[in-house]
């Protein structure tokens, strides 16, 4: 016989493993794993003023160095200039990889949705939208690249 | 009585000398000095369409903006006040998402001295801002568009 203490408790832990979820990164997805610096971003803008301008940011031009790594158990923790900026759980929305091992990813920072970031790359290079730089929509758009260090 | 008139017209200019927005909060993004970098522009006053850019560089004055936490506004020129007002926001939102805190996006409007005809507005991240009208202004049978580009001093 399941009483309401039951049904509270199995209601409680299910919230808990919800809101804690995370994805592990293994198989294909193992790809993932390790250190990726930045190297530069492609900066297209101008479009809300009708033009359609680009410049290139690098960590020369901005005078600062960017960072994530991602963990096996699925933990991804972004850095600026070596220091720890967010530390946040991998939650992905999707993920592909194709034979020739390039692959695409949406992950969901802490499986929330407004928290939405998505990428693609290869075993070296991978393309984040997210971080460092986050556009405008609609106005700019930043590609972010990383290379595996 | 005519002291407590007096009294009365004190109190009422102290209020309204005071409607001041503090930069707390949010708006805190703001407090800091703001150099000028350069100014773009597309215009036609030569007859043709042009684009155009003044650079801190190579131009003969220096420009920047002071935001007080107090909500003050100050502007300098070649390192001289030029003038200072109080903050009067009619607008601002500042992004709260965003892994990088000095990436995230800025939008505001302001009346200096909350005098609606006598307003700036800025667009931006925490780091590098366009002010629509500071230290060049947009003249209307004459440009396109203008901005100026302003960066944080840290």
């Amino acid at each position: 016989m399941i009483n309401s203490k039951s049904i509270l408790l199995i209601l409680l832990v299910n919230v808990g493993v919800v809101s804690c979820k995370k994805d592990k990164l293994k198989d294909e997805k193992s790809i993932l794993i390790g250190n990726w610096e930045w190297v530069n971003t492609q900066h297209d803008f101008g479009w809300c003023e009708g033009e359609s301008w680009e410049e290139t940011l690098t960590p020369e031009s901005e005078d600062e160095n960017y960072s994530m790594f991602f963990y096996k158990k699925g933990v991804v923790e972004f850095y600026q200039n070596g220091n720890l900026l967010d530390k946040s759980r991998v939650v992905f929305d999707h993920f592909e990889i194709n034979e020739l091992g390039n692959f695409s990813f949406v992950i969901d920072l802490n499986n929330k949705e407004e928290n939405r970031m998505s990428g693609y790359g290869n075993e070296t290079s991978v393309n984040f939208g997210g971080f460092p730089f986050v556009g405008v929509a609609g106005c700019e758009d930043y590609d972010n690249y990383f290379s595996k260090g | 009585m005519k002291n407590k008139l007096i009294f009365v017209l004190i109190t009422f200019i102290s209020f309204s000398s005071c409607n001041k927005d503090r930069l707390g909060g949010n708006k805190e993004a703001l407090v800091g000095t703001w150099n000028w970098q350069r100014t773009d522009m597309s215009h036609y006053c030569n007859g043709g369409i042009e684009y155009e850019t003044y650079e801190s560089d190579t131009a003969n004055e220096t420009y920047r903006i002071e935001f007080l936490k107090e909500g003050i506004i100050q502007f300098y020129k070649n390192d001289i006040l030029e003038s200072e007002h109080f903050i009067k926001f009619n607008a601002i939102g500042v992004q709260e998402d965003g892994i990088v805190p000095s990436h995230r996006q800025i939008v505001f409007e302001i009346f200096l001295d909350g005098d609606g005809s006598n307003r700036i507005s800025g667009t931006g991240t925490q780091k590098e801002m366009k002010i629509s009208n500071y230290p060049f202004e947009l003249e209307e049978d004459c440009h396109h568009w203008l901005k100026n580009y302003f960066r944080k001093e840290y």
